[in-house]
């Protein structure tokens, strides 16, 4: 180990004292050229100008890169792929009439998503409200119901199982039936003091307890506690998540956005402001955290080049950090992270069709269709003056996009001969080479969270991780900014 | 028509000889007359594999390059599980990995549950026919119609197979990093072969294999 340490110091001091030189040693066996520069470094007493590389320009690199820049700090971006913004991508190719659709991240929230809505207000960008949940059918058991009807049935539920108490009923009273965990979770909250932390605040023995557990002990009814489920969640996970989403305002009704002309209209104004900082192609090979600075392998089209600087904002994926290997080892928690990390897998399908045939069944086409190549489909893009539209259909990773339209003609509950469907577009993110997959999923199964949290967000010496899967709730893009925030916070006070 | 030339490049080390429990990264080059070279990204990366096998030296008397020689000559004529092309032409390798659990569960988790049993190869095949839920977790496999019976017995089995396999893994792709094993105990010496092969369109077979010195 102290070999180890020793050998990276000398190594580091070396190519500290260089800036932009082309080393003529050959560093790696395989390599043409070789090609080593550090970010230059400024002299100022009263501010130090810090030296940092970002990895991953998707929406925490960034952003994280944005803060740092406006901070004064040098920043390099390294970015294995062709193009800025990652798992946020909006799509105007293949469609008609100025159509466009997202086949990333897809929506923010109103309230909810605070650093994500600064960023929208600097740059000035036009927000459109998003309806996609408002009338929604859903099709159970081979049934489509509307919302009411869903609510029927889960009252007649209810009923059978008995009602509720009359403390759940006077809760129901001024709130939503989804939030009625809210009644059983809500005393824990006072005893918060940081929505990072979770642990030593006297809960930790409910990691191991379901949250099923809870409400039995708090006296929920036999229909609350049937219908809250949770027998497999752990009650410590459980509490905090609803915590956060009581500070963030998700437990009263919030309302969703997007950004007109595409979500990626915000990662494309990060990376304008960010210039040639900004670095595309170049792939993220070797990291080495040394004890006055990072070092950093990358390959630019086949050529593999280093450089150097003071920290790294870490901003890639665990599924992409899991083939960069970075020296000293990671702790055996990070590597467990890096490891065990697992992600939603979803097939955007895209169908352009031309007109609103749905109206001529007096349909919604918010539908749900729970089919095993077709989950949900919706609207997007209504703004667009056309008679065209665009549809966003979601499907487990690996779908055949054909299969998806053929599940959609069989199920439509309107008149089949009314659909107009015309094109077809597909994304799928499970068989994406630098984006794999989606959303990151939580941490709730019992005895889980201690294994992910805090090491999640831990920095490993000088390199420090941010992106949609280092914050404390999953939904992407509030995630991917909060952490890029917290990853810049911590290199201006590193 | 020749076959395709395949080369396994270590960047770290030209002496190909690790510590146990080191991170190695590696790229695989692949010209073909035909399909081109990867140099200019004109090769499938689902086509091309690198197979790593551990081999311990128990005991420093074995005749170590016998053991080896006769192992790297094994390797050269192997051929390809019918199961793993299929797979290859599939989307399975997006969310399946041969040890280490991905969106789905790894081959070692599906045959450390499952005995290889013709029982459980005509229950995999139907989970991968008609996708699958519940059984591993929350996340659903989704259905795979335009496989056959046939055809998704046959991966069942190389799954199973390739699962059991203790001492060996494979990884699809042109580059990736993998991690040599912790160190067994009564073990000093080790040897990992890496054969990296490539399947052309014309289905011509090229391969390459390297020897890594672990102490
Ligand atoms: C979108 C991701 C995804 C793709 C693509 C995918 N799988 Fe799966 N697979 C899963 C998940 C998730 C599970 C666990 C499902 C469950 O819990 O029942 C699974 C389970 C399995 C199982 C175990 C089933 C059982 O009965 O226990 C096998 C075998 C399998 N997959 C093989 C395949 C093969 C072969 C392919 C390609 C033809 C494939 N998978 C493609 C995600 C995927």
């Amino acid at each position: 180990m102290k070999n180890i340490n020793r050998r990276i110091f000398i190594r580091n001091t070396l190519y500290s004292g260089l800036s932009a030189s082309i080393m003529p040693s050959q560093l790696m066996a395989n390599d043409t050229a070789t090609h080593s520069e550090t970010i230059l470094e400024n002299k100022s007493r009263t501010f130090r100008k810090k030296r940092v590389i970002v990895a991953g320009a998707g929406i925490s690199g960034l952003c994280c890169a944005y803060e740092l820049m406006k901070k004064g700090h040098e920043v390099v971006v390294l970015e294995a792929s062709g193009r800025l913004g990652g798992a946020v991508l909006s799509v105007h190719d293949g469609l008609a009439d100025g159509l466009y659709a997202d086949f990333g991240a897809e929506n923010f929230t109103q309230p909810g998503y605070e650093n994500y809505w600064r960023y929208l207000k600097e740059f000035n960008l036009t927000v459109l409200p998003y309806f996609h949940r408002k009338n929604r059918l859903t099709r159970i058991d081979g049934v489509w119901l509307t919302d009411e009807a869903q609510k029927a049935a889960y009252n007649q539920k209810v009923k059978d199982l008995g009602g509720f108490n009359s403390k759940e009923k006077e809760f129901l009273l001024a709130n939503p039936s989804y939030d009625l965990s809210f009644l059983y979770l809500e005393p824990y909250f006072d005893t918060f003091k940081n929505e990072y932390q979770p642990f030593g605040i006297g809960f930790d023995h409910l990691e191991n307890i379901p949250i099923s557990e809870i409400y039995k002990q708090d006296g929920a009814s036999k229909a609350a506690i049937a219908t809250l489920g949770g027998s497999k969640t752990s009650a410590l996970y459980a509490i905090w998540q609803a915590y956060i989403m009581h500070l963030r305002g998700y437990d009263k009704p919030f309302k969703l956005f997007r950004l007109k002309g595409g979500n990626q209209v915000l990662t494309n104004e990060f990376g304008r402001r960010l210039g040639s900082r900004v670095r595309l192609d170049c792939q993220v090979l070797e990291i080495v955290n040394g004890e006055t600075g990072v070092i950093v392998k990358y390959k630019e089209f086949g050529e593999t080049k280093e450089i150097s600087a003071d920290y790294m904002a870490c901003c890639l994926r665990t599924t992409a950090l899991k083939k960069i290997p970075i020296k000293p080892t990671l702790s055996p928690k990070k590597q467990f992270v890096i490891d065990n990390l697992a992600y939603d897998q979803t097939t955007r399908i895209v169908f352009q069709a031309r007109s609103k045939f749905w109206l001529k069944d007096k349909l919604s086409i918010n539908l749900t269709y729970n089919h095993p190549a077709l989950t949900h489909i919706w609207q997007v893009a209504d703004e667009v003056a056309t008679e065209r539209v665009s549809l966003m259909a979601k499907a487990p990773g690996g779908t055949n996009p054909l299969r998806t339209l053929e599940a959609f003609k069989e199920f439509y509950p309107g008149n089949k001969s009314n659909i107009d469907i015309e094109q077809v577009l597909v994304k799928d993110w499970s068989s994406d080479q630098f984006v794999h997959g989606c959303e990151r999923h939580g941490f709730g199964d019992l005895g889980e969270l201690s294994k992910f949290w805090p090491h999640t967000t831990t920095p490993h010496g000088r390199i420090h991780f941010a992106g949609a899967y280092a914050d404390n709730r999953s939904w992407g893009m509030e995630a991917a900014t909060n952490s890029a925030i917290r990853v810049a916070l911590e290199i201006e006070k590193a | 028509m020749g076959s395709p030339q395949v080369k396994i490049r270590l960047p770290q080390d030209t002496a190909n000889s690790y510590e146990w429990n080191a991170f190695v990264r590696y790229s695989i080059d692949v010209l073909d007359t035909i399909d081109g070279a990867s140099k200019y990204g004109e090769i499938n990366e689902g086509e091309v594999f690198l197979e790593i096998e551990f081999i311990p030296i128990e005991n420093a008397e074995e005749l170590v390059e016998k053991v080896l020689k006769d192992r790297l000559k094994k390797a050269k004529k192997e051929t390809e599980h019918m199961g793993l092309a299929l797979m290859k032409n599939s989307t399975c390798f997006g969310c399946h990995a041969d040890k280490a659990t991905h969106t789905g569960p790894s081959f070692s988790e599906i045959a450390d549950r499952y005995e290889n049993t013709s029982t459980h190869i005509v229950s995999l095949s139907n989970s991968i026919l008609e996708g699958s839920k519940g059984l591993w977790g929350n996340t659903e496999m989704p259905s795979n119609p335009d496989l056959t019976v046939s055809e998704t017995e046959q991966i069942s089995k190389f799954i199973l197979e390739q699962g059991a396999k203790k001492n060996n893994w494979i990884i699809p792709g042109l580059e990736g990093t993998f991690r040599i094993i912790e160190k067994p105990k009564n073990i000093e010496q080790g040897f990992y072969i890496l054969t990296a092969s490539y399947t052309s369109t014309s289905k011509m077979r090229g391969q390459d294999s390297i020897l890594l010195n672990i102490r």
